[in-house]
């Protein structure tokens, strides 16, 4: 799924998705929680991260000051 | 000053001069509860005969040459950390019996300094946003907050003089702020969660209910420090929170941060306003800051961590026992199992590079100044929102929320402070100083 879109067309996808995994009845009462969760992902998804190196530790340890164990 | 009364600082210290017994405290807080819980339901589990047993021993130490600091103190445990032998729900049918077979590293610490556990308090179901059954001592047509719930209330209500609780988004400083209590999260990876049924990975803290900055000082100093159980647990050294939260004569300087997006109800806006010009008028310095990114985009980088993390948490044992599910946990997990794995990765780089932006607006200042909760404490459909607190979740930041006063509806009133990670011992000053200013609360009941 492609995220950088508008809110709307996320939650089509997630929707689509959901009646296929969970079917059409179940997918129709999480409505309410695709559209947060859509709303969320069409917020962070513009942020344009450049490409300067790795990442590190940041799943284990999201603070820069954190040892990983 | 009758028993229910004492602070977990002035419970210890009479305790320890052979003033008080811990048997007569425990019996009193027991019977407390026994009281009031019928209708508040902020116990899951209470374990009278171990905390009576515990009691007993500590009062035969009493007069020993060095008692720890807790020697003898009652205290709640939310119930999803696990206690050796007593049962831990976490608010679920899937975890009715479970019965751990060793204490949750926070308690075994407050353990070994002293402490008896009086029982169980209420969670929401896995800690997420399921309304509970416990009710705000303050108006029982209102939400205590969640998701420690049982907590909050059991603090506010004098059933227990400390409590922990545990925060992903807003949980610990929500319902303080509800119920008009003192609510400490600290640094991410500051206290271990090993032994704390997790709800994330890289969003949890444990923290403290309590009914000063004092005591939450005395709790932070017992469960402080490096825990290998815990790969998030942090090797950077502990300090004298203690002595910190008694040194309340340097004012501080303080961030009011200019609320841009005015989620603050005007009650709860104004309410900040007065106390920024109360403290400003008491010596602080106070200056205005603002967030380096809306606060909605903040949230939403942690809400898809929180649904993703939490969604591989629980999928499996939603698909196998789905009738221990409250409905908007499993929304939550359903939904979440939808969300795209470079969405996740996204939101955990987004707040790797924001973080120093983050730590920026503190400089200069011992702490940011701001509301805990948007409004006073809803009706009890909801827990109410994470929208001041989920942040310092987000990037680890320990904060604290104080109580400060009533609204018009006669509903508790509450600021928060925030300082940078690993300096509790700034933000616990400034919050005991802030404390002293804006006076005691008042009892609920």
């Amino acid at each position: 799924m492609l995220l950088d879109r508008p809110k709307e067309e996320i939650a089509r996808d997630l929707a689509e998705q959901a009646a296929k995994f969970f079917g059409p009845e179940r997918a129709a009462e999480l409505e309410k929680e695709i559209d947060r969760v859509a709303g969320w992902l069409a917020l962070i998804a513009p942020h344009r991260l450049d490409i300067d190196g790795d990442e590190p530790d940041f799943l284990v340890a999201p603070h820069a000051d954190m040892e990983v164990q | 000053m009758e028993l229910h009364e004492l602070s977990v600082a002035q419970a210890a210290e009479l305790i320890r001069k052979r003033e008080i017994s811990p048997v007569d405290l425990v019996q009193t807080l027991l019977s407390r509860i026994e009281q009031l819980d019928g209708e508040l339901k902020a116990w899951e589990t209470v374990d009278a005969e171990g905390a009576l047993t515990a009691a007993r021993r500590c009062e035969r130490m009493v007069g020993a040459a060095e008692l720890p600091p807790l020697h003898g103190v009652p205290i709640g445990v939310k119930d999803i950390f696990y206690t050796a032998g007593l049962r831990t729900t976490c608010g679920s049918p899937n975890y009715r019996d479970f019965v751990p077979t060793f204490d949750a590293t926070s308690v075994a610490r407050l353990r070994r300094d002293g402490a008896v556990v009086l029982g169980k308090t209420v969670t929401v179901q896995f800690a997420h946003f399921d309304p509970p059954p416990t009710r705000n001592p303050w108006n029982h047509l209102r939400t205590p907050g969640g998701s420690s719930s049982g907590s909050a209330a059991a603090v506010a209500a004098r059933m227990v003089p400390a409590a922990l609780g545990s925060q992903t988004g807003g949980s610990v400083l929500r319902p303080a702020a509800y119920c008009g209590v003192v609510g400490l999260k600290p640094t991410y990876g500051r206290i271990s969660r090993y032994g704390v049924i997790p709800n994330t990975w890289t969003l949890d803290h444990v923290g403290t209910l309590t009914r000063s900055v004092e005591d939450a000082a005395i709790l932070l100093q017992s469960m402080a420090g490096y825990d290998p159980m815990d790969a998030a647990s942090s090797r950077h050294p502990t300090s004298d929170y203690v002595a910190a939260a008694r040194q309340k004569d340097r004012p501080p300087r303080l961030g009011f941060v200019v609320d841009e997006e005015r989620r603050a109800q005007p009650e709860i806006a104004e309410h900040l306003k007065e106390m920024a010009a109360l403290f400003e008028s008491r010596g602080a310095e106070v200056r205005e800051v603002r967030m380096p990114r809306p606060m909605s985009e903040l949230l939403a980088i942690r809400g898809i961590m929180c649904e993703v993390e939490a969604a591989d948490l629980h999928a499996h044992l939603l698909r196998e026992r789905p009738e221990g599910y409250a409905p908007r946990i499993r929304e939550l997990v359903e939904v979440g199992q939808l969300v795209p794995g470079v969405a996740y990765i996204h939101a955990q780089r987004l707040r790797r590079r924001l973080r120093p932006q983050m730590e920026r607006m503190l400089d200069g200042l011992d702490c940011l100044l701001m509301p805990t909760a948007s409004d006073v404490a809803p009706d009890p459909s909801t827990t109410g929102e994470n929208w001041y607190q989920g942040v310092w979740s987000l990037f680890g930041f320990p904060s604290i929320s104080i109580p400060s006063g009533l609204s018009r509806d006669r509903l508790p009133l509450a600021f928060q402070l925030v300082s940078l990670p690993f300096k509790e011992e700034t933000l616990l000053s400034a919050a005991a100083w802030a404390e002293a200013v804006v006076g005691p609360m008042p009892s609920p009941v």
